[in-house]
């Protein structure tokens, strides 16, 4: 696939992010197969960013798959971002009254620098699935035309298709608000609220808000698991200097501290894993689709503004503002339950993880608080071994009777074995 | 103390202590009696100074022995401050050299991973409960414990410090300090007492280490916990605004705050290990000490025997009549009298010198024999001590972690009810 200039694999391990460490998103063999969710005639899905270098300049194409009872499509497709920034531009310019999921943002003037980071790569595949789904499940923009285009162009014929308008406007965003022409002028006239739409607009506001402090939140929480994670293994490696150091009489401050550095090992492993950074790619996106969803209101209100303020009352004016308002209410139903299934997922994988670290790091405790107290473990081993020893020895071998009731109780929590200092 | 009430001391002398089983068979003064550190209380000096503000301990005291004759009175209390507490710490450790003399507790908070100061009331809680258990290692020491300073700083309020001061504690810890400020080099370590001085620096080093990753690791959780407090004001914020996801999101919340608050009981509990693990770093330094203290002993074998084979060396040149430079110039000039009467001169000397080393060896040997006792005791208690907090140690992570997840776990049920 796509492999016309020469290509090199975004090596995803390679762990200098500058925040935080990202699991592998690999090109596996394998793609996991496609399976549409109940309800939907289509599935989608973007991941293997893979780092193209042509002579010109150095991108990255994401692997874009999908199956679709509507068309036939292609295995996979590769896709720049620029192809989906203008997907983005061409639906919302295709659908005026409703909000188009908005595309991943740009990178940040920080991230310029390093846009070829694993992490930032990572992120942005996650964001850009999250960003193709959700058009996919949208009711109206699933039927467009130029989604269908952006699913099935071969590679080599996406730049002629997807050109992008490359002016200043709009890159900057404000190609849809030009379509609306006069629509973008303020009225200084009446301002009508509706009652229906400004308290769904406090509804998006505040969920912006949340969105934003939970995507926040759940960083930090990652990172301070991480940093507990790095501290817990330097307190194995403290507790494993101090038990091979321990003397001959110090049995069981021997044992408490293996005990303790097979528990805080353990706790170290299971908050050392790499979590996925899917809340950073997709809360913001729903974030910025509540934030566009609240324009489309506030575009509604100012025509209806204009309609009642009386400097049009044409017919056509009216009929926008109908057609708007019935738009908005079915959208915005629809959208709610969406978003809402999103955010349980986002919360669900936070919620599986951390139970999952918790419940390993129970586990470890619980095995420490078994090596620091079983006393019985160096005199079981003494056991094994002489009945291993006698079983080996060619005298001995002669009564098989005699040993095979202990040999399988070599302990499975002590790997080392006990260099004898207790006796 | 009046003279009819003379201590009746064990009928044991401590001389006859030989083997550890002896050493713990030993009559205590805790057997006859109960110290508790009841409260402290703060004082000021007059000004308003904050430096003169101190703070003063209760000591109380219960005879259980109703026989017991030792002490004055049957129940005593008496307020102490920490500057004392050293005092009579200093002071066992100058008069019990061959004794690992039980620590006090930190006079400023080490490895600490939050601000604290000592005037702050949980710090105090700790201090009360270090010296309580100072109080009691001593007491049960069957060495220290009846000694009659350590007794009266339990009993005599007025006039203690002047009885202590009187005992010169301070001029021979002075000298000891003199003594040991000389880099020591022995001739011939006693290998046993160098590998306990060297696993008291193990020890010590990783005491130390552990308690430093402790603190990062309890900085660091302490962060995290208290980061769910957020995440539990996000959710019950967030549950006002929604409909159907509101209960869901509201109930997730105050699971939330649980992990916050939890962690408050944990890090104090676990405050209380570092506290029992600290005193075993301090005992660490003890146990050094100790080993200091004999190595002073064999340098003054050491010494002594050097002053012998000096002696000795001078003697057999005078026997042999080539004592001073003018004789090595010039060949025998002694007459013979001088000749005997300055080997007999030496011969005197030499058999002083003899008696010293005799003496230092006694010294040493008597030393050894109880530093060999006091040392095995101590590691009987340290491995019992530390394998308990360490286990302690263990126990509470689980229980944190039972606990965490559990929250976890409903905030997970919670979430995934939601419709």
């Amino acid at each position: 696939m796509a492999s016309e200039s020469s290509s090199a694999m975004l090596d995803m391990t390679d762990a200098d992010s500058d925040d935080m460490d990202m699991p592998t998103l690999m090109d596996d063999q394998e793609p996991s197969p496609l399976i549409m969710e109940h309800g939907y005639d289509i599935a989608i899905k973007v991941d293997a960013p893979i780092k193209q270098l042509s002579t010109l300049e150095t991108y990255v194409t994401y692997r874009v798959r999908c199956v679709c009872a509507r068309w036939p499509t292609p295995p996979s497709v590769r896709r720049r971002y620029n192809h989906f920034k203008v997907l983005h531009k061409r639906l919302s310019a295709a659908h005026p009254l409703t909000a188009a999921p908005p595309a991943p943002p740009l990178h940040s003037a920080r991230q310029q620098l390093d846009r070829y980071s694993a992490s930032f790569v990572a992120i942005r595949t996650l964001a850009l699935n999250a960003f193709l789904d959700r058009i996919a499940k949208h009711p109206i923009l699933t039927h467009s035309e130029d989604f269908r285009l952006f699913l099935t162009t071969p590679d080599e014929e996406i730049d002629k298709v997807f050109r992008s308008e490359n002016n200043a406007l709009n890159l900057w965003g404000l190609g849809s608000a030009l379509a609306y022409g006069g629509d973008g002028r303020h009225s200084n006239g009446v301002r009508v609220k509706d009652p229906e739409f400004s308290s769904a607009v406090d509804y998006l506001n505040a969920l912006q808000d949340k969105l934003a402090t939970l995507c926040d939140l759940t960083t930090k929480l990652y990172k301070g698991t991480a940093a507990l994670a790095a501290e817990y293994s330097s307190m194995q490696r403290v507790c494993d200097v101090w038990s091979t150091q321990c003397g001959a009489r110090c049995g069981g401050t021997q044992r408490g501290v293996r005990g303790v550095s097979a528990g805080a090992g353990a706790a170290g492993q299971a908050a050392g894993g790499r979590p996925s950074p899917s809340h950073r790619a997709v809360l913001p996106l729903l974030a910025a689709y509540a934030a566009a969803q609240a324009d489309k209101i506030r575009q509604r209100d100012r025509m209806h503004a204009e309609y009642v303020s009386g400097t049009d009352t044409s017919d056509d004016l009216q009929n926008r503002v109908e057609e708007a308002t019935e738009a908005l209410r079915s959208e915005l139903w629809s959208w709610t339950a969406k978003t809402h299934q999103d955010i349980k997922g986002v919360l669900a994988y936070i919620a599986t993880r951390q139970v999952s670290v918790l419940a390993q790091s129970l586990q470890g405790w619980e095995q420490a608080l078994r090596v620091a107290t079983d006393t019985s473990v160096h005199h079981l081993f003494q056991t094994v071994s002489k009945n291993g020893v006698r079983n080996l020895s060619p005298t001995t071998s002669a009564a098989p009777h005699a040993s095979p009731s202990a040999s399988p109780q070599a302990d499975p929590l002590r790997p080392d074995s006990p260099d004898g200092t207790d006796t | 103390m009046s003279k009819d009430n003379t201590p009746v001391k064990s009928p044991k002398s401590p001389k006859a202590i030989k083997t550890v089983e002896d050493f713990e068979n030993q009559d205590t003064l805790l057997k006859h009696v109960d110290i508790t550190i009841v409260e402290s209380e703060k004082r000021a000096n007059g000004t308003l100074h904050v430096r003169d503000h101190y703070t003063v301990y209760l000591v109380d005291l219960k005879v259980t022995d109703p026989d017991y004759k030792l002490v004055q009175s049957k129940i005593s209390t008496i307020w102490r401050r920490y500057t004392e507490f050293e005092q009579i710490h200093d002071y066992l450790q100058v008069t019990y050299p061959h004794v690992v003399i039980p620590p006090l507790p930190e006079k400023r908070v080490l490895y600490a991973w939050r601000k604290s100061d000592t005037t702050d009331p949980e710090f105090v809680e700790r201090r009360r409960a270090g010296l309580e258990n100072f109080l009691l290692r001593v007491a049960s020491h069957p060495r220290l414990c009846f000694d009659d300073q350590f007794i009266n700083f339990l009993q005599e309020e007025h006039g203690w410090r002047e009885t202590i001061t009187d005992s010169g504690y301070l001029l021979q810890a002075e000298n000891k300090i003199k003594s040991l400020s000389v880099s020591i080099r022995l001739k011939k370590p006693d290998p046993e007492v160098e590998s306990f001085k060297n696993y008291g620096k193990q020890l010590e080093t990783n005491l130390g280490n552990f308690l430093y990753t402790r603190s990062k690791i309890i900085e660091k959780n302490y962060a995290l916990c208290k980061l769910h407090a957020n995440y539990g004001k996000l959710f019950s914020e967030w549950s006002v605004i929604e409909k159907e996801m509101g209960d869901g999101l509201q109930k997730a919340g105050h699971y939330f705050d649980s992990i916050a608050d939890s962690i408050d009981s944990v890090a104090e509990d676990e405050e209380q290990l570092a506290d029992q693990l600290k005193e075993y770093l301090f005992y660490a330094g003890a146990l050094q000490q100790l080993c200091s203290n004999h190595e002073a002993l064999q340098r003054n074998l050491e010494q002594a025997q050097d002053t012998l084979n000096n002696r000795l060396a001078e003697r057999t040149r005078a026997a042999a009549g080539k004592s001073g430079i003018m004789s090595r110039l010039f060949g025998t000039t002694d007459p013979d009298i001088v000749r005997d009467q300055t080997t007999r001169a030496l011969d005197a000397k030499i058999q002083a010198d003899n008696e010293a080393i005799e003496k230092a060896k006694l010294d040493l040997e008597e030393f050894t024999k109880k530093v060999m006792v006091e040392i095995d005791h101590f590691q009987k208690q340290k491995d019992k001590d530390l394998h308990e907090s360490l286990v302690n140690f263990i126990t509470l992570q689980v229980k944190a972690a039972k606990r965490n997840l559990q929250a976890w776990t409903q905030i997970k049920e919670c979430l995934q009810n939601m419709p």
